[in-house]
């Protein structure tokens, strides 16, 4: 080997050391940043605030990036179970509270026990943090509760000389027929907003802990029939299809169609944005009635899990953490009208002053909390279609309550005894 | 013997190589998949029963009971009788319509390309845009139906998708715009390949018009039409689209067929050993149907199968 | 029924007879005429009526109490925002369906066509338990093979990818083109082959040489059939496809329309911009599928 070779293979030694070193050097500096997949299954109007969230954490949190998924919120069992199977879960979901003990069970949850605070814990509203219990764990830390209540037109309600909204299901029923023909109330086909008036007949879903099915009994019959009554009166409007009801609810109420309708917190920003609503002081929101043998409405809500697979843990739950953060549920509150889960949150001036929020906590005084178990949130699947049998008529209320307590009995929870 | 033995592998590795791709392919997708579905439908697993990456899997064998429970109950008969409505109804449909267009295009006429080419838009449009078109036009009271109806002076239309009766009618109509084209298209060469020569033997001898289309047309379509059918029946006893995306089974399971009530059970109860024995079932029955079909078109003396 | 020339591909219009033309009143014509426009009027308005709302408002699509067909405003906001939103996620969706239909119409096709050939011209032990178990897989519904087809998925570390689905759509709609096919091929004389024997082809050759070429009706419905069975499927993308940048077509549009939000808008526009595709394949095929789909396949 002659000299001027030695000299150009010394040269491209050189370079190619130089390169090693450029590339290990930037792996080591990349090596620190970490990027979270993080599954959100939020509304268009709440998606938006999480957004803004999401780019202020980023921009805060130099080391962490946050990808953002959108998961249609009925896909969201679907999608989120199929991936955990194959180990590939995001590392940070939105879990509605009934997903959080049922993921759990099937292991797919990260065990968060030792990461939550005592402050943290001691500050979360006991009734939205209990859902992220279960089996003696803390698999996630709640994000918003909610329970759907009385949303009301009030320019609607003083052309037809109510001067408040109703508090009694008499007083429901006689407010409706003030209206004209289909403007009075939205009644839905759906099974998780039939509940207030299973409970206010003295009916129930569940009696966990003593292991009890009571959706057959004296109560919520009378309930049912109650509801159908009102499905089948004159001022409620027509309501023909099921499975597209939402949406049509909330468009008849949006634009002034409709004078009652019964909706949760999450529905209000898209209410807000209806014609008949420019002003959002014509939006009323009142517990909803109460009847002979009770009042209630379900609790409801989402937390954020993170899954077991994932390896970044440590960053998954600052990204939480920080987001269940006071001042961040004050944005949401802020902006979407969200009810926050801290009770330091409640202490903002922003959420005091919030007029919806403050209404909506009225609710949240009668409102009625679920069983925390896996199966919380399958006891729809077949309560639902069986309310609709009786709702058009092709099953007595007795003869479809009687049917859903034996599939919940049979599919959901064996060994519970059914009550009449 | 070994020669003879020799010699066929000799003849037939031709034949054998150009089957294994596709038996690969379908073995490990559609025979495997099979083999596990069966096992499956001896246990009572579940979605926390059937183990994953993070815990074991804990389900039982429990024999035939699930198919003892399955065909006892009351949602099997009323799904069965469903299944059997929806698939002959919308078959029927399909033949007759398609056999009518059929008809009317097999003729000289202006503009027949492109009457044949507007009538293929169905199928060629992808059924799950076809589903939410549907879906669309028959909400009450928002869609094209129910305000069509309201400004002729019926105030108060059906609830096309919420009643269970005209739920059904709804979604047998969606599938058989869907389904005509084919059978139009099928059909129409299977008219192509009649022979002139015996239509005209046929008015020769004085035959009319209905009497040449019975005697001569229809036996000429057996064939084809013998086919169409059959695949138009399996096509749609299996049709899980249309259902699943304009009434997803409802309004309270009035609309379920076989293949979306056993994919609720699997995908919304999680009960994996009752669906796969719902799979099972159904597999069962299309056998034995498909079976007593070829027999009968054998019987009728046309082309057997090889 | 004889076969006078193989290479011929029958259209509508080819017929080697006179068409007998009788004199048609001119009452019947107007009704033939009137009726088949009838029809054609159903085939069309649910694809003209989704495509006109996507050139309208929200409020313009939902608010209406009476009847209103044209957009009050015409817009072009809504295809804006499906092409634009999420950093053109739509493109990417789009990217994806045209990837996996074209893979699966690749592997389809070989397989089907190498199948159908062996069936046609071989009578070899076990073919009638070949061709019955292609009737067979016919009749499976997909929908029961989700779940072990997932477990296999994931086994063999495919979740997400296209691959799972090309081999999962090939599966679908391989057993019908063999049929199909293994009828055309049966059409095609094999004296043709056996010329291209003696002058030294191999077996292979003969098939791709000689068959192929004249099978060209048969294969672009093969080829049809399986760009639309992949473009247009749903449960299996839905279940396999877990990232938002993955999705297809079909599973991207889902999101716009569920249970608890309702954007009509977009979906509609959504819709149009799917639709085009899909009818471009058809087009170009559709001169074939009358004839490829009865020459051979059908009369099995």
């Amino acid at each position: 080997m002659n000299l001027s070779r030695l000299r150009r293979v010394a040269l491209a030694l050189a370079f190619v050391s130089v390169l090693v070193a450029a590339a290990a050097t930037a792996s080591v500096r990349s090596s620190k940043a970490v990027t979270l997949t993080f599954w959100q299954t939020m509304n268009t109007e709440e998606t938006a605030t999480l957004k803004a969230l999401v780019d202020k954490f980023e921009a805060s949190h130099s080391g962490i990036k946050v990808n953002m998924v959108y998961v249609p919120f009925d896909q969201r069992d679907a999608k989120f179970t199929a991936a955990a199977q194959a180990g590939q879960a995001p590392d940070v979901m939105r879990a509605e509270i009934a997903d959080v003990a049922s993921w759990a069970a099937q292991g797919f949850l990260a065990d968060l026990t030792k990461k939550v605070s005592g402050a943290d814990k001691a500050d979360y509203l006991p009734s939205a943090f209990a859902y992220d219990n279960f089996n003696g764990k803390i698999w996630g830390i709640p994000q918003v509760t909610d329970a759907p209540a009385l949303l009301y037109n009030k320019k609607m309600f003083k052309a037809a000389g109510l001067k408040n909204p109703p508090t009694t299901m008499a007083q429901l029923a006689s407010a409706c027929a003030k209206f004209g023909k289909g403007k009075g109330l939205f009644i839905r086909g759906d099974s998780y907003f039939i509940q207030p008036w299973i409970w206010a007949y003295g009916g129930d879903l569940l009696n966990y802990a003593k292991k009890q099915i009571l959706i057959a009994n004296k109560g919520s019959v009378a309930g049912l029939t109650a509801y159908v009554k009102l499905f089948h009166s004159k001022c409620a409007f027509p309501d023909k299809d099921f499975s597209n009801d939402y949406g049509n609810m909330q468009t008849a109420f949006k634009n002034g169609q409709v004078a009652m309708i019964v909706n949760g917190p999450w529905s209000t920003a898209d209410v807000l944005s209806g014609p008949a609503f420019k002003s959002s002081s014509n939006l009323g929101v009142a517990p909803v009635p109460k009847g002979p043998a009770g009042q209630g409405s379900p609790v409801g809500g989402h937390s954020w899990v993170i899954g077991r697979n994932s390896s970044n843990v440590d960053e998954a739950y600052t990204f939480i953490q920080w987001l269940s953060q006071a001042a961040q549920q004050a944005q949401f509150a802020a902006k979407n009208n969200l009810l926050p889960t801290r009770k330091s949150a409640y202490k903002d001036p922003d959420v005091r002053r919030n007029r919806i929020i403050v209404d909506f906590l009225t609710q949240m005084k009668v409102a009625r909390a679920r069983p925390v178990t896996p199966q919380g949130g399958q006891i729809y699947a077949d309560f639902g279609p069986n309310m609709q049998k009786a709702l058009n008529g092709s099953s007595s209320p007795q003869a479809a309550l009687d049917a859903t307590a034996k599939a919940w009995q049979s599919k959901l929870f064996p060994g519970f005894k059914i009550v009449h | 013997m070994r020669r003879r033995l020799r010699r066929g592998y000799a003849q037939w590795w031709f034949a054998y190589a150009m089957l294994v791709p596709v038996a690969i392919v379908m073995g490990l997708l559609v025979f495997y998949p099979l083999v596990r579905g069966i096992l499956f439908s001896f246990t009572d697993a579940n979605q926390y029963s059937i183990g994953n990456k993070f815990q074991p899997s804990s389900y039982n064998y429990i024999g035939l009971r699930n198919f003892r429970d399955i065909l006892r109950s009351d949602e099997f008969r009323r799904v069965a009788g469903f299944t059997a409505v929806w698939t002959i109804v919308n078959v029927f449909f399909h033949f007759t319509i398609g056999l009518v267009l059929a008809l009317a295009l097999n003729r000289t006429l202006r503009f027949r390309g492109t009457y044949r080419m507007l009538l293929m838009v169905p199928w060629a449009v992808p059924s799950f845009i076809s589903a939410f078109a549907w879906r669309f036009i028959f909400n009450n009271p928002y869609g094209f139906l129910d305000q069509l109806l309201q400004s002729i002076g019926w105030h108060d239309p059906p609830a096309f998708l919420g009643d269970p009766v005209w739920a059904k009618v709804s979604v047998i109509m969606t599938n058989v715009w869907l389904g005509v084209p084919f059978m139009m298209v099928a059909l129409l060469g299977g008219l192509q390949a009649i022979d002139q020569d015996l239509l005209d033997a046929a008015e020769a001898d004085g035959a009319n018009a209905w009497q040449r289309f019975w005697n001569v047309t229809l036996p000429g379509l057996r064939p084809v039409a013998a086919t169409v059918v059959l695949l138009g029946l399996i096509w749609t006893f299996n049709m899980f689209n249309v259902i699943y995306l304009i009434t997803g089974g409802g309004p309270a399971d009035a609309t379920q067929i076989f293949a979306t009530f056993a994919y609720q059970d699997a995908f919304v109860f999680k009960l994996y050993g009752q669906a796969s024995a719902y799979g099972v079932i159904i597999l069962s029955m299309l056998l034995v149907f498909g079976g007593f079909y070829r027999w009968a078109i054998a019987r009728m003396g046309e082309e057997t199968w090889a | 029924m004889t076969v006078a020339d193989p290479r011929a591909v029958p259209t509508a219009r080819a017929q080697p007879r006179k068409r007998r033309r009788r004199g048609r009143s001119r009452p019947m014509s107007f009704l033939l005429h009137l009726s088949l426009l009838g029809a054609v009027v159903i085939a069309i308005f649910p694809v003209f009526w989704i495509a006109i709302n996507s050139f309208k408002n929200y409020n313009d699509i939902v608010n209406h109490t009476t009847l209103s067909i044209l957009p009050q405003d015409w817009t072009l906001s809504n295809y804006r925002h499906v092409l634009g939103a999420e950093n053109h996620v739509f493109l990417t969706w789009l990217w994806n369906s045209v990837a996996i239909a074209l893979m699966t119409t690749a592997v389809g096709v070989f397989l089907a066509a190498t199948a159908g050939y062996a069936l046609s011209r071989y009578r070899f032990p076990g073919y009638r338990a070949a061709l019955n178990s292609f009737l067979v897989t016919q009749m499976f519904p997909a929908a029961i093979l989700l779940v072990p087809i997932y477990n296999i998925v994931v086994h063999l570390g495919l979740l997400n990818t296209k691959t799972a689905l090309v081999l999962a759509y090939s599966t679908v709609a391989v057993p019908f083109c063999v049929w199909m096919l293994k009828g055309y091929f049966d059409t095609i004389p094999i004296s043709l082959e056996e010329a291209g024997r003696i002058d030294g082809l191999s077996p292979f050759g003969t098939f791709w040489r000689i068959v192929v070429p004249l099978s060209l009706p048969g294969l672009a419905v093969t080829c049809f059939y399986t760009f639309i069975t992949a473009w247009n499927e749903v449960a299996f993308a839905n279940i396999i496809l877990i990232q938002n940048n993955s999705y297809t077509l079909p599973v991207g549009l889902r999101t716009y329309v569920f249970q608890f939000q309702q954007d009509w808008q977009y979906l509609t526009a959504g819709a149009v911009l799917v639709t085009i595709p899909a009818v471009i394949v058809f087009l170009l095929a559709q001169r074939y599928l009358v004839s490829g789909l009865t020459r051979g396949g059908v009369k099995g």
